[in-house]
């Protein structure tokens, strides 16, 4: 992401335009409904959520001093707002199943409801890392912007919970040929 | 089921997890979160109405620091200054003393510092004590 775009478009906000914060929250509303959606595992409370934290965003906007930290700021705020969702509507952070982003993406198949077994069972910033990679196919860039972290550690990171969701579908009998 | 590893993982996740990426509407966001926009607004007006009014709010909690900081030197100082310097006056003198100061002012009203020497003199024998500095009367007589 370049932060120095996102610093111009909080200095345009600041100066009173609002479709400057617009083309803002575009930027990163994919990526921070990714990081409410590993909380809530609900697509419909995890847009809500993101809705939400821009919302949280913009209000203390004048507050924020670190311009180019603004997605990792975001993101922060959105953990946050989702968390505080989650405790009002009494869900589990840790759900029992993780069910497909997509409504349109119905399929059910074994393989489908093993991985989303598997990632359920990654720790929570295991989990927030999978489903930023590929929900919408966030870049290490993007994902290093809202998660302040490095690309070699997202990769390292990333490398570590693929090896746990593989060894856990190779524990279900999928992927067989694996070492 | 013989999957490939690495592309296979890659595509297994994507399946089991994606879709169609969610879209934000903004206009419906702002027409939801009118409140906060118009809060968003007011607030930025006011700062370029007053653009001093962040730093007056910096300047006033560095004055509070301050205040506060001279409030604290000042209490610890307090505590380990000396104690105040008590006058002679201030003093309750026993009765002896008080009989002591009473018989030599009497003496020097009487015969100076000569009558005062004799006075100690007269001490000295009752009380057998000995004064190793020299009296008054053979400093006199050195000189």
């Amino acid at each position: 992401m370049n932060k120095k775009l996102d610093e111009q478009l909080i200095d345009a906000t600041l100066r009173g335009d609002i479709d400057s914060f617009g083309t803002l929250a575009r930027r990163y509303y994919s990526a921070i409904t990714a990081i409410a959606y590993s909380r809530l595992n609900d697509r419909h409370l995890a847009e809500d959520a993101a809705q939400e934290a821009l919302s949280k965003a913009l209000v203390n906007l004048v507050k924020l001093r670190q311009k180019d930290r603004f997605a990792y700021w975001l993101g922060r705020i959105t953990r946050n707002v989702a968390d505080d969702i989650a405790r009002r509507r009494s869900l589990s952070v840790d759900p029992n199943e993780i069910a497909a982003f997509s409504q349109t993406n119905k399929d059910h198949s074994e393989i489908n409801e093993n991985v989303r077994q598997a990632i359920r069972h990654l720790n929570p910033a295991y989990r927030e890392l999978v489903i930023l990679r590929y929900f919408d196919s966030c870049s290490y860039e993007e994902i290093g912007a809202v998660l302040g972290l490095t690309p070699a550690a997202i990769n390292g990171k990333l490398t570590r919970a693929k090896q746990k969701i593989a060894e856990y579908m190779k524990r279900q009998g999928f992927m067989e040929n694996l070492p | 089921m013989k999957i490939e590893k690495k592309d296979a993982l890659d595509t297994m996740i994507e399946n089991a997890l994606g879709g169609i990426p969610p879209e934000l509407n903004f206009d419906d966001w702002t027409h939801k979160y009118q409140t906060q926009v118009r809060i968003f607004e007011a607030e930025i007006q006011a700062v370029h109405a007053n653009p001093a009014t962040r730093k007056t709010r910096w300047m006033t909690v560095a004055a509070a620091a301050v205040i506060l900081i001279a409030m604290s030197l000042f209490v610890v100082t307090t505590m380990h200054s000396p104690p105040e310097s008590v006058h002679i006056s201030q003093i309750n003198l026993s009765s002896v003393s008080e009989m002591s100061l009473l018989a030599l002012n009497v003496a020097y009203e009487r015969g100076g510092l000569e009558a005062v020497d004799k006075q100690y003199k007269k001490a000295y024998v009752k009380l057998g004590s000995r004064s190793n500095s020299i009296s008054i009367h053979e400093l006199f007589n050195e000189m």
